[in-house]
């Protein structure tokens, strides 16, 4: 019993334990506070249910993969099994929500069990195993609540009148449990998915196990890395034939540095995929101009995880950071172009994302394109990447924790809200109000101040 | 021209509520070869660190090069080469990329001289970082520390992770390097039997303070072991020593090190206690060792 007790510990050890009960607190007060209604309106608060049991899941993944991809976990006897029955009860237990909802919105048991384990398992892998399945079938778990036919097929589910469904997708969510447990029992060096541990901490950057990390995949995937970075291997031939004297030159210089980690074209092309997927089954739904407000949310959302994706990567580079400081340029100099070149590349991933919309909008809903609501779609949008800049900047500028990552992710949130709490003043109020508007323009002043506090952190702040 | 290339004043550095640097003084001459000595968590890559303007101190000044370490211009920095601990490098670039990459930034870049280091280290330039081994990077960041030929090289630990023959090599290069008079070296390590081949100086770092900050010749001079034997019982005033460091006594034989030792001390020792005494040599392990007896 005291092995289980000691893997229970390296939970609590590393702050995570208090990120997941505070989340199966929040979780259970969210259920408990909706106790009425149709299945139908019940349904908003799904995504609530998923998110209170997928993100510890995906914290216990990966904390789970650290104990696993380990020498410890080869040589010590009797080590991984109880890490694993730990990590299974654990997720047990934020399943044991989906019991809530049940005895509290009235839905039926295999039918809850089936999509909670889905979103357990599916962000388990994502964690313990990440990788280009699991991010595709995390598309296509964002997309089920938000097309309306996919939505429809779930809501019958829930109530119980489609068990046929429900058994099948419970088991499927077993056996992929079973294959990932059968793959982390097995799981030595040899195979490329060890190298593939995500950091939690700053610890967990140190270059030594980074190193290691990437040895292991670099090595067994040699031809791939060689086609990938094929042109990244011209682009820097070109940039380093000559010293970097002018400004834009340093700029391109930082910016290939980290070409390998930030590059986000791929991730704005399939989430542009995923827009074109939805508008093509909705498009028919879309009517109002509420409608058409709705449906922007999503490519708004997307377009501020831009700024997010490029800081959570820029954090990632902390031990390298006091290193790279010391190159010819002041602390000043050093901070402004990195900012410049952060800022570059999210100049050139927006400017794509928006050409992509553009299309979508023509394509899909020509009958919106001189509506008031685009207008006000696009002041947001810029008020909101100054504010996700600026607010991320300052928070990378604190040490790597789970803290750091909580506190990014709750950006993510924050940023939208405007927009979604203008949604709901129209609702009750005067359709023709700029609040949201008034909250982004906020939201961009406050993002100036957090941009300017940022600088000033970074060009003081001790480096590792 | 200041002779100091390194200065620091009064430099006390916590983290937290522990103190690691205490009111610290620390001269780097230029031209020297000196090395840094302390134990595990010592903080000498603290004191780099604070040198380099990488942490700020709470109080006292860090000085580099003549300008505050911590606002360091673009040219002192032309000419300041660092070697981290634990070097962390683009893992998707290859050899011969990042030696281009990191040559971009500086204004003077021997290429000649890297390709050779690459060479004679045996790194494959076509190789990408990312699937080095530890001491392959660690030789990678050394050469692209070297490849400005910079004034003042800065090395943490350079060899910890390097085969002796590497570590030859490593010494060699740093040899050739410092027999320009005008380059500087600081470098802090546990292996003493390197520092012994390169280093003409010696800073030891203890309890947050330099201890001892002179030649290294001198540091040899004034710490010695020394054998005594008194026929009619030891002397009670023989722990009471002035700078004795550690002490081992049985019946009527004693062996004790001390500091700050005095060639007339042996026969003097005799002559008051009736004794036979020997004078023993130690190298820098044992004087290290000495030096931080409990």
């Amino acid at each position: 019993m005291s092995r289980y007790r000691q893997v229970l510990l390296t939970y609590m050890t590393r702050r995570l334990m208090l990120v997941l009960s505070a989340t199966l607190l929040m979780g259970i007060g969210m259920l408990l506070s909706h106790r009425n209604g149709t299945i139908e309106s019940q349904i908003v608060f799904l995504p609530r249910l998923l998110m209170t049991v997928a993100f510890p899941a995906f914290l216990i993944g990966i904390h789970l993969k650290q104990q696993i991809a380990s020498p410890r976990a080869s040589l010590m006897p009797g080590y991984r099994v109880p890490h694993l029955i730990v990590a299974g009860l654990l997720n047990a237990c934020f399943l044991g929500l989906s019991l809530v909802g049940v005895e509290e919105l009235n839905w039926q048991l295999p039918g809850i069990f089936a999509v909670a384990l889905y979103a357990i398992s599916l962000s388990l892998h994502l964690g313990a195993r990440p990788g280009f399945v699991s991010v595709l079938l995390y598309v296509f778990a964002v997309l089920v609540p938000i097309v309306p036919h996919l939505r429809a097929v779930m809501v019958e589910m829930l109530a119980g009148r489609e068990p046929w469904l429900a058994w099948s997708l419970l088991s499927a969510n077993v056996a992929w449990l079973v294959l990932l447990v059968d793959h982390l029992l097995k799981l030595t060096e040899d195979d490329p998915d060890y190298g593939r541990v995500q950091p939690m901490h700053i610890g967990d950057l140190r270059a030594a196990t980074v190193r290691n990390q990437l040895r292991t995949q670099m090595s067994d995937y040699k031809w791939w890395w060689d086609w990938a970075l094929a042109s990244s291997d011209r682009r820097l031939a070109a940039i380093t034939s000559k010293p970097a004297v002018t400004l834009w030159q340093r700029i391109s210089l930082l910016r290939i540095g980290e070409y390998g980690r930030t590059n986000l074209w791929a991730m704005v092309l399939i989430v542009a995929a995923a827009e074109l997927f939805i508008l093509y089954l909705a498009r028919s739904d879309m009517t109002t101009d509420q409608h058409f407000r709705s449906a922007l949310s999503l490519p708004l959302l997307f377009s501020f995880t831009l700024p997010w994706a490029q800081w959570i990567t820029w954090i990632l580079r902390w031990p390298r950071l006091g290193y790279e400081s010391l190159r010819p340029a002041t602390r000043q100099q050093w901070v402004m172009e990195n900012a410049l070149a952060l800022l570059t590349d999210l100049g050139r991933y927006l400017s794509l994302w928006l050409i992509l919309q553009v299309v979508l909008l023509f394509v899909f809903l020509r009958q919106f394109s001189a509506s008031p609501v685009l207008w006000e779609a696009a002041a947001f949008c810029l008020c909101g990447q100054v504010f996700s800049f600026g607010a991320c900047a300052l928070v990378a500028s604190f040490r790597y924790s789970v803290m750091t990552l909580i506190a990014q992710s709750l950006l993510l949130v924050t940023v939208m809200s405007p927009w979604f709490l203008s949604s709901v003043w129209r609702d009750q109020n005067d359709p023709g109000t700029a609040f949201g508007l008034v909250l982004g323009v906020v939201g961009g002043v406050l993002g100036l101040i957090f941009g300017t506090i940022a600088f000033r952190r970074w060009c003081s702040i001790d480096l590792p | 021209m200041t002779e100091s290339v390194i200065e620091l004043r009064n430099v006390t550095k916590r983290f937290k509520q522990k103190v690691v640097l205490d009111n610290l003084d620390f001269t780097l001459r230029r031209g020297t070869v000196t090395g840094l000595l302390g134990k595990n968590g010592a903080g000498k890559t603290t004191l780099l660190k604070c040198a380099l303007g990488l942490l700020t101190p709470q109080t006292g000044e860090a000085r580099l090069l003549g300008e505050p370490a911590t606002k360091l211009s673009a040219a002192a920095k032309n000419r300041l080469g660092f070697v981290p601990q634990e070097v962390s490098l683009y893992p998707w670039m290859k050899v011969r990329q990042i030696a281009a990459y990191t040559g971009a930034f500086y204004a003077r870049w021997n290429q000649g001289l890297v390709e050779r280091l690459l060479k004679e280290w045996e790194l494959n330039t076509d190789e990408r970082v990312g699937t080095l081994s530890t001491g392959q990077t660690q030789k990678l960041g050394i050469v692209l520390a070297l490849g400005h030929e910079p004034e003042l090289l800065v090395l943490d630990e350079p060899v910890a992770s390097l085969d002796p023959s590497a570590r030859r090599q490593f010494l060699g290069t740093l040899l050739d390097v410092a027999m320009d008079g005008n380059r500087t070296v600081l470098l802090s390590t546990h292996i003493t039997s390197d520092l012994e081949r390169v280093a003409d100086q010696v800073a030891v770092l203890k309890d947050g303070k330099i201890v001892y900050d002179d030649e290294l010749s001198s540091l040899k001079e004034s710490v010695k072991r020394l054998r005594i034997v008194v026929p009619t019982g030891l002397p009670s005033g023989l722990r009471d020593l002035p700078g004795i460091l550690n002490c081992q006594a049985n019946g009527t034989s004693a062996v004790f090190s001390l500091r700050g030792f005095l060639p007339e001390l042996p026969e003097r020792l005799a002559r008051d206690w009736q004794a036979q005494v020997s004078v023993e040599d130690l190298n820098l392990e044992e004087i290290f060792l000495e030096l931080h007896h409990e």
